[in-house]
């Protein structure tokens, strides 16, 4: 099977085929010597051509961070079907997000500086969020209007919870 | 004597202080709150009582309740750490009422040079040059507006109760002053129960160089060479080392003095931290004095051969200190990354989550005070400092190469940590030739940004590989990682068999 890869704006072609009992990763034309062990949740051990990679990986909703030696890269994989949809305009819902303004890190909202029809440029400070003894200030990363607001000053937050939407 | 200390404290610090007890044949006493029942302090000493819910303000602040446990536990000595009620009299001052030894200077000693204008204004009578600032508390915007005209713009607000970079903002005009002053008071509030603050001169290219010293009841002091602390993020030390790149013998032997001036003029009794701002002249300002252990303390240990937190217990006993200021022959060099819950790669954002698994650097010359385990959960409650990693070497050279041999083999896995960022800030050139200063960081972040991204072409192959393995993982039925063997030999084999 054909994968494709998208690191930054590089681009990496794989082919994936099976060979007698081991799985074969071709690159360029030249087969490379896989293999692949899960050591505990989010980490691998891989050996390619013998060389000998610790890897942490953890799942996003758009790609994969993967973490080599200390150091990030964002992963998108793309396989032929995939790839297939991407060209025809079915795009993966990547769009919808950035008027959603979520708790980043667990803790209390201290301050919510907009409501509803207030206009905001990027960068305006929308709340502020008080974890690990620190004020964290949450600015807006668009420019739009405030559409909802669905937590209260005051309230404890979890990560991930919607904290206001904004219309672009 | 002292035969059982009560360790007012949580995290790393707790279980470095419990360390030094157990070696020393002392009974040992953790508090913990709800939120830290599994915690590795609770789990390493001798006795544990639970004394609150997670929030600080109700359980390690909590004076009352500590000291009821310090009573019930028969301890006859509290150790405060770093934080939380270390520099707090009130609670030094109930602990001693109660016949219990405080492990710390006297009340009267934290709170004069607890509050950094009083030790600032002591600090000028026996000559030691200061930084220019204001010399009371501020008390409204127009008083901040007139004090931040006569000692000029940038100046820093800064908490007069507390350090560690809370209730701290950096102003560059008139316009940001009413905002600063406003946030940095609610901060400094909430983190010491004391909303004043006060301003002072903000140093161009400054250095953070402190000194530690050590002074026992009977007169004799113990002045110790410099800590380098200048890498920061909000105002908060990240990387320190000793000796530093930057001080020379002229200067450092100014810098001891002042120090010991310093300590003479309070009659300090136990281990304490002064610290200066170094500008690129060379020229020196007293800062602030910590009254306590502080976080970085083990580089100074590993250079000097030294168990700080013995010596505090022995001086708490009434000893003397065991060795002399001519005794002291520092030797080779060693630095210290503090390891935090936060993503190096998001503006330190906190990250909480559970520690699934841990691969904790060892090998020679390297040591990792730890307050974490596998299994447990990080909370937001409390500061998120999971460990210090410490490297020595006979020179900066070795010391560097083994920090990052050893950061580079350092996994925690389930949250973010400072580890990459720390490794790819040792290795800027900058770091590297020791020309660095307070804001180098800030200078520098979008190359240690990259350094901390993958661009190596093996790098993004491997990478990609183990994406494309995880990808197509998560579009199968059944699971491809079961572990123990390799998956693609499992696969292999599953495809064989159909």
């Amino acid at each position: 099977m054909k994968f494709v890869t998208i690191i930054e704006d590089r681009v990496y072609e794989f082919l994936v085929r099976q060979h007698s009992r081991e799985w074969v990763v071709v690159r360029d034309g030249l087969p490379l010597q896989t293999d692949c062990v899960p050591l505990d949740e989010g980490s691998f051990s891989l050996l390619v051509n013998g060389k000998s990679y610790f890897i942490r990986l953890v799942k996003n909703k758009d790609g994969i961070d993967v973490t080599i030696g200390q150091k990030r890269q964002f992963i998108r994989v793309r396989d032929e079907s995939e790839q297939l949809l991407e060209k025809f305009g079915f795009r993966s819902n990547e769009s919808n997000h950035a008027g959603k303004i979520q708790v980043p890190i667990p803790g209390l909202l201290t301050r919510l500086f907009v409501k509803p029809g207030d206009k905001v440029e990027k960068g305006t400070k929308l709340a502020i969020l008080e974890a690990m003894k620190m004020e964290n200030e949450i600015s807006s990363p668009v420019t739009g209007t405030v559409t909802h607001c669905h937590i209260s000053e005051g309230t404890a937050v979890e990560k991930g919870e919607l904290i206001l939407e904004l219309k672009l | 004597m002292i035969k059982k200390i009560l360790v007012a404290n949580r995290g790393e610090i707790a279980v470095r202080i419990i360390r030094s007890c157990q070696e020393m044949g002392i009974q040992t006493v953790a508090v913990f709150s709800e939120a830290d029942r599994t915690s590795p302090h609770v789990l390493k000493a001798d006795e544990a009582y639970f004394i609150g819910p997670p929030s600080a303000s109700e359980s390690y602040l909590n004076v009352s309740k500590i000291l009821e446990v310090s009573s019930l536990s028969r301890a006859d000595a509290v150790h405060p750490g770093y934080g939380f009620l270390s520099e707090n009299t009130d609670f030094a001052n109930a602990i001693i009422s109660a016949g219990i030894t405080w492990i710390g200077p006297s009340p009267d000693v934290i709170t004069m040079m607890g509050d950094k204008i009083a030790a600032r204004t002591l600090a000028e009578t026996v000559g030691a040059p200061i930084v220019p600032g204001t010399t009371s508390p501020i008390e409204n915007i127009s008083e901040a507006m007139s004090a931040a005209e006569r000692i000029g713009y940038p100046v820093l607000i800064k908490a007069a109760g507390g350090g560690g970079g809370k209730g701290m903002r950096i102003v560059r005009s008139a316009d940001g002053l009413s905002t600063a002053i406003e946030r940095a008071g609610s901060e400094a509030g909430k983190a010491f129960a004391d909303r004043r603050i006060y301003m002072e001169k903000y140093l161009e290219e400054p250095h953070h160089i402190e000194i530690q010293a050590l002074a026992d009841q009977h007169s004799n002091a113990l002045i110790f060479g410099e800590r380098e602390c200048s890498v920061q993020r909000r105002y908060q030390k990240i990387i320190e080392e000793t000796p530093s790149p930057f001080i020379d013998d002229p200067v450092r032997i100014s810098l001891q003095k002042s120090a010991l001036d310093i300590i003479r003029a309070c009659h300090y009794v136990g281990a304490g931290t002064i610290e200066f701002l170094v500008d690129k002249h060379k020229n020196f300002y007293f800062l602030e004095m910590n009254t306590r252990l502080q976080v970085e303390h083990p580089v100074t240990e590993m250079v000097n051969q030294i168990d700080f937190v013995k010596e505090q217990i022995r001086i708490a006993n009434g000893e003397r200190l065991s060795i002399k200021q001519d005794d002291l022959s520092p030797s080779g060099h060693a630095i210290e990354c503090r390891i935090y819950a936060e993503d190096g790669y998001h503006k330190f954002t906190p990250s909480v989550g559970t520690i699934h698994s841990l691969d904790i650097p060892g090998g020679p010359g390297v040591r990792f005070d730890e307050g974490i385990r596998a299994g447990q959960l990080i909370t937001p409650y409390y500061d998120p400092l999971l460990g210090k990693l410490i490297a020595w070497g006979r020179d900066r050279d070795e010391a560097l190469n083994r920090m990052i041999r050893a950061l580079s083999e350092f996994h925690i896995n389930g949250l973010e940590t400072t580890i990459p960022f720390c490794l790819a800030f040792i290795r800027q050139p900058l770091f590297r030739s020791g020309r660095y200063c307070t804001h180098t960081l800030e200078e520098i972040f979008p190359a240690v940004i990259s350094e901390m991204t993958g661009k190596d072409e093996n790098l993004q192959v491997a990478g990609s590989i183990a994406g494309i393995l995880v990808h197509q993982n998560d579009r199968r039925p059944a699971p491809l990682l079961t572990g123990g063997l390799s998956s693609w030999l499992n696969e292999g084999r599953k495809e064989n068999l159909q």
